[in-house]
């Protein structure tokens, strides 16, 4: 249970996927002002990590290692992470129209979110078991989610603001994003210093 | 679709819709790979290896694939050749695998890959994707490799790992990590707004599959 904790505190605030290790952030900066669109899309692509974490987990450990194909690794977490955003895609646009509308062109390319793609790779590559393996998935994706609702609260401000011309549109959000991203270097450290691992 | 000319294709490619200023689109791994020149560019190339690639296979096979399950089979192709592209570096540029080998997978789910494979490779003949894919892969490289130049020289004091700065300026290891990078890609893409004269909301192109077309107040038509 201990160690669960110790993944989930890493994974949403010292480790955070977007903002420390700088995968989604497409997601981020495109997912725009809107912090209810941006919840959406964030548990969409927890969901998703979800599901291809643990669609890949058997097949990393049941197929790939004992047959020594580990060098396919890409192939499966992509094919992974892929069907998994189809089928979210599929369920979507049949039983929430209106969100999957409100999410757009985005929707296919959360498939191209490499975050989802690094959560299955790293749970392979750290050996967890398949809790530890879902755990930080969900983790994982809670930590998108927070990087995307911080975000799109910053997006407002921006939107109110006197930004100088060319500063406008993409720039500043990154400028605004390379702060945030700052703040949360702070976090480091903090899961060793509270559990003393 | 009206068609563009290859030359136009070339040129938007590489300037006026460059993936990473223009378009912010492929911005993961030139945040987490690109803080040196050198990794930029080798990461561009790979790219484009990829994208030239999938351009030709793609917009053959558009009429075989069903459109239900076209994101993994674009997906496993570009994994396919992703996996060819990390071979060829592993084993002919060694020492710049050593930098970026760890994210080369990750670019099969680049978005700049699949972007251009949902929006332009399914709608153009084969020779066109050829163009375009050539021709984003080139802007791509070229972005890393400013993009890498600047934080290397800031963050290390080099370039192409030749000491420029070392010892003349303090060195600031920030500019090496995902902030700095942040930074250094807002900046860039503002001083280029600034020397082309173009605002976040002046049409610049290839509006369709824009990341920012979605706040874009002048695009093109718009897609829902």
């Amino acid at each position: 249970m201990r160690d669960i904790i110790v993944i989930v505190v890493t994974a949403v605030l010292s480790d955070n996927i977007v903002l420390s290790q700088a995968l989604g952030v497409c997601p981020m900066l495109g997912t725009g002002d809107k912090p209810a669109r941006a919840l959406r899309m964030g548990i969409l692509t927890a969901l998703c990590m979800i599901a291809a974490s643990a669609l890949s987990w058997p097949v990393t450990t049941l197929v790939l290692i004992p047959m020594g194909l580990e060098y396919t690794r890409t192939l499966v977490f992509v094919l992974a992470a892929s069907s998994a955003v189809q089928l979210a895609e599929t369920v979507m646009r049949h039983s929430f129209e209106k969100s999957a509308a409100s999410l757009g062109a985005y929707l296919p390319l959360t498939a191209a979110n490499c975050a989802i793609l690094e959560v299955c790779s790293q749970s392979a590559s750290a050996q967890f078991s398949f809790a530890q393996c879902v755990a930080s998935a969900a983790a994982g994706g809670a930590g998108f989610t927070l990087a995307l609702l911080l975000f799109a609260g910053i997006k407002e401000k921006i939107a109110s603001a006197d930004i100088p011309e060319s500063f406008r549109g993409i720039a500043i959000d990154l400028i605004a994003a390379a702060i945030l991203s700052l703040s949360f270097m702070g976090f480091s450290g903090i899961a060793a210093g509270i559990f003393g691992s | 679709m009206n068609r563009k000319s290859k030359r136009q294709i070339l040129r938007e490619g590489i300037f006026t819709a460059n993936p990473l200023f223009i378009s912010a689109m492929g911005i993961c791994p030139a945040l987490a790979v690109a803080t040196q020149a050198s990794n930029g560019l080798g990461l561009g190339l790979a790219a484009t290896l990829v994208l030239f690639s999938m351009g030709i296979v793609l917009s053959a096979l558009k009429r075989v694939i069903p459109y239900g399950v076209r994101i993994p089979c674009t997906m496993v192709i570009a994994a396919t050749f992703v996996s060819i592209a990390d071979i060829i570096v592993r084993v002919y540029i060694p020492a710049v695998y050593a930098g970026i080998g760890p994210y080369l997978p990750l670019l099969a789910v680049n978005c700049v890959i699949l972007e251009r494979a949902e929006f332009f490779y399914t709608r153009n003949t084969v020779a066109d994707s050829a163009v375009h894919g050539l021709a984003v892969g080139l802007g791509y490289t070229a972005g890393l490799t400013l993009l890498g130049a600047v934080r290397e020289l800031i963050g290390k004091g080099t370039l192409f790992g030749a000491p420029i700065l070392s010892g003349v300026v303090p060195q600031t290891p920030l500019f090496l990590l995902a902030p700095g990078g942040m930074l250094v890609l807002g900046v860039i893409i503002a001083i280029l707004n600034k020397l082309t004269g173009r605002s976040a909301g002046s049409p610049c192109g290839d509006c369709e599959g824009c990341r920012s077309a979605a706040g874009c107040t002048k695009r093109k038509g718009g897609r829902s």
